[in-house]
């Protein structure tokens, strides 16, 4: 069920530089949330910007005082939109609809495999909500066996490290100037943790960097950040058979479906595979068929 | 409701202080929803053609789906009609992305009519449309007027269709076998009183539901255009489908749209298609559906 509401902006914090983290009354939407899923945020209060932005649910989280349950986003200031959204302070209300799109689906795992999830600068933002997710599904025996892979430019970039831990990950984390732990992108940190693991590994390619950690091998990934990351990861994902989901982003109007303004190219469903041509493809919507995608149906640009 | 949908409304004859002719605006439905809180029963039914409707408010075209992704947010029985978004005879992929630009207090879109076709639309989307309880207006596109004849015959054989919408004035549709980004405009149907007038009166021939043409305001008299619509037996007219526009990135000097040009709605060109409506108010006595910037906004 998709729901409309004015909320009440609870807190709107600073994290670090240019990054915030917003929490919403919204128990009606937050109830009915799944990780991977968006809400739709008026940031004005008149025509501009018009349309609305789309934010990943970061995380759920109960109130005690009230018992009520509470919404988080993460964002990055970066356009028009969230340069005002900066300025909401607590108490201030903001029109907001959702649950919105397609979550991840978990895949269901044997409790020797592990999940890896591989956020990118902001698109860490719906892994916190999925690792909550995960962690409580896990059986005892198998819990907080999960592997967190954080992907950010520099040490002060490095988003929701302490979150994952209290849930009980394993973090990894990559910075593209070494400032921290491992240098270079996530993507490569990846390929570090897939690689010794598997003899599907592209001949020639040497592994400089050893990386330890616990938890191999890895069963799935889910992802989510910039389209090329994403991209990198696909390719992986196939190269190492590893069933992989990525959560997309994509200027939108409606947010519902209706448009058809934000579509992706993907791969036609069977049943005539044989039949396929290679350049044949059908345009799926990222608002609501998406954003999130198993990585083998989408056809790249 | 997303912002992206703009209200029609339809225009009646009231005695305005400016002027019999002048669109209804909302301050006066304000007016008389007040009047309504208040006790006092005032009446907002509207004929269109054959279509009786229970209050003036109703969906563009292209803003709205075919209301199945909207049924959640909305209250669909509260409409006045709901218009589909346009159907041709042959499923379209539509234009490549990206389709949505934000420009200043509008959106610039090229869609290029992505839908399922008319069959699929039949067997699919109608089924929901129907069980809503208000007339569902079919919208129909085509390359040809034997397109438009086509699925004309084929959605009057339907039930719980109340009109057709034709639209002959989508500013982004290109040839239907080429799926390159094409800048090349080619005349619309609606920039042209002669074709506009033999398409119209194509259809009609062929139907008894009530035709409505949606017109293009990119031509430089529409009142011509309109009253060809009249002669060829348009019991209506939708003024207006988006202006044609462009938008450039300044970093990359590429256009925005996947399509190159798109077509401008939103507030932006609210002031532009009001004055279309009232040009054309002043010379012809058919209903006008006035559209273009118009939002739903919640108090």
């Amino acid at each position: 069920m998709i729901i409309q509401i004015l909320s009440k902006v609870i807190s709107n914090t600073q994290i670090v530089e240019n990054y915030f983290k917003m929490c919403l009354d919204a128990p009606a939407v937050a109830q009915k949330a799944e990780p991977g899923q968006f809400i739709y945020v008026h940031t004005s209060d008149g025509y501009q910007p018009l349309l609305r932005r789309a934010f990943s649910i970061h995380n759920i989280r109960r109130e005690k005082r009230e018992n009520r349950e509470q919404m988080e986003i993460l964002y990055k200031v970066r356009g028009e939109g969230t340069r005002i959204l900066v300025e909401k302070k607590a108490g201030e209300k903001l029109d907001i609809i959702g649950p919105l799109g397609k979550g991840f689906t978990l895949y269901p795992l044997p409790s020797t495999l592990y999940p890896v999830l591989v956020g990118g600068g902001v698109g860490i933002a719906p892994l916190v909500f999925l690792a909550q997710n995960l962690a409580k599904n896990q059986k005892p025996k198998t819990k907080n066996r999960i592997l967190v892979l954080i992907g950010a430019k520099t040490k002060k970039e490095i988003l929701c490290k302490d979150e994952f831990e209290r849930l009980g990950c394993e973090v990894k984390v990559a910075t593209d100037d070494g400032s921290q732990s491992f240098k270079g992108k996530v993507t490569e940190l990846l390929e570090e943790i897939l690689a010794p693991s598997s003899k599907l590994q592209a001949p020639g390619r040497e592994l400089k960097k050893p990386v330890t950690c616990s938890l191999q091998p890895v069963a799935c990934i889910y992802a989510c950040g910039p389209s090329p990351m994403l991209k990198e990861i696909a390719q992986l994902a196939q190269q190492y058979k590893i069933p992989c989901q990525v959560s997309l982003e994509e200027r939108m109007a409606c947010g519902v479906g209706a448009c058809r303004g934000c579509v992706l190219k993907v791969v036609p469903p069977p049943p005539s595979p044989l039949l396929r041509s290679p350049q044949d493809f059908i345009y799926k919507r990222v608002c609501k068929d998406g954003p999130v995608f198993e990585t083998g149906e989408i056809i790249w640009e | 409701m997303a912002e992206m949908n703009p209200v029609k409304k339809v225009r009646r004859d009231i005695k305005h202080p400016w002027g019999k002719s002048a669109p209804l605006d909302n301050e006066y439905l304000t007016r008389q929803a007040e009047c309504f809180s208040n006790g006092v029963k005032i009446s907002l039914e509207t004929k269109l053609g054959k279509i009786k409707l229970r209050n003036p408010v109703m969906v563009a075209s292209g803003t709205f789906g075919y209301a199945e992704e909207f049924a959640e947010l909305v209250d669909l029985k509260k409409l006045g009609a709901i218009v589909t978004k346009t159907i041709t005879l042959n499923p379209r992929k539509g234009n490549l992305p990206p389709r949505i630009v934000e420009t200043p207090c509008g959106i610039l879109n090229a869609i290029g009519l992505e839908n399922p076709g008319v069959e699929d639309f039949i067997q699919e989307k109608l089924l929901f449309l129907k069980k809503i309880g208000v007339p569902i207006i079919v919208s129909i596109g085509g390359d040809k007027i034997e397109e438009f004849v086509e699925l004309t015959r084929r959605l009057s054989k339907e039930e719980g269709i109340s009109g057709l919408e034709l639209n002959i004035s989508c500013p982004n549709v290109q040839q239907a076998t080429s799926h390159k980004p094409q800048a090349t405009s080619q005349k619309l149907i609606a920039q042209d009183e002669d074709a506009t007038y033999e398409l119209v009166k194509a259809v009609r021939e062929n139907t008894n539901l009530t035709l409505i043409a949606k017109l293009s305001p990119n031509v430089t008299d529409i009142v011509t255009i309109a009253k060809s619509a009249v002669k060829g037996g348009s019991d209506a007219l939708s003024l207006i489908n988006t202006f044609s526009a462009m938008a450039i990135d300044i970093e990359t000097r590429k256009p925005k749209l996947g399509n190159i040009i798109g077509g401008l709605s939103g507030p932006a060109i609210k002031p532009l298609a009001l004055k279309t409506v009232w040009e054309v108010a002043q010379q012809i006595d058919i209903p006008i559906i006035g559209m273009g910037g118009r939002l739903f906004e919640k108090k």
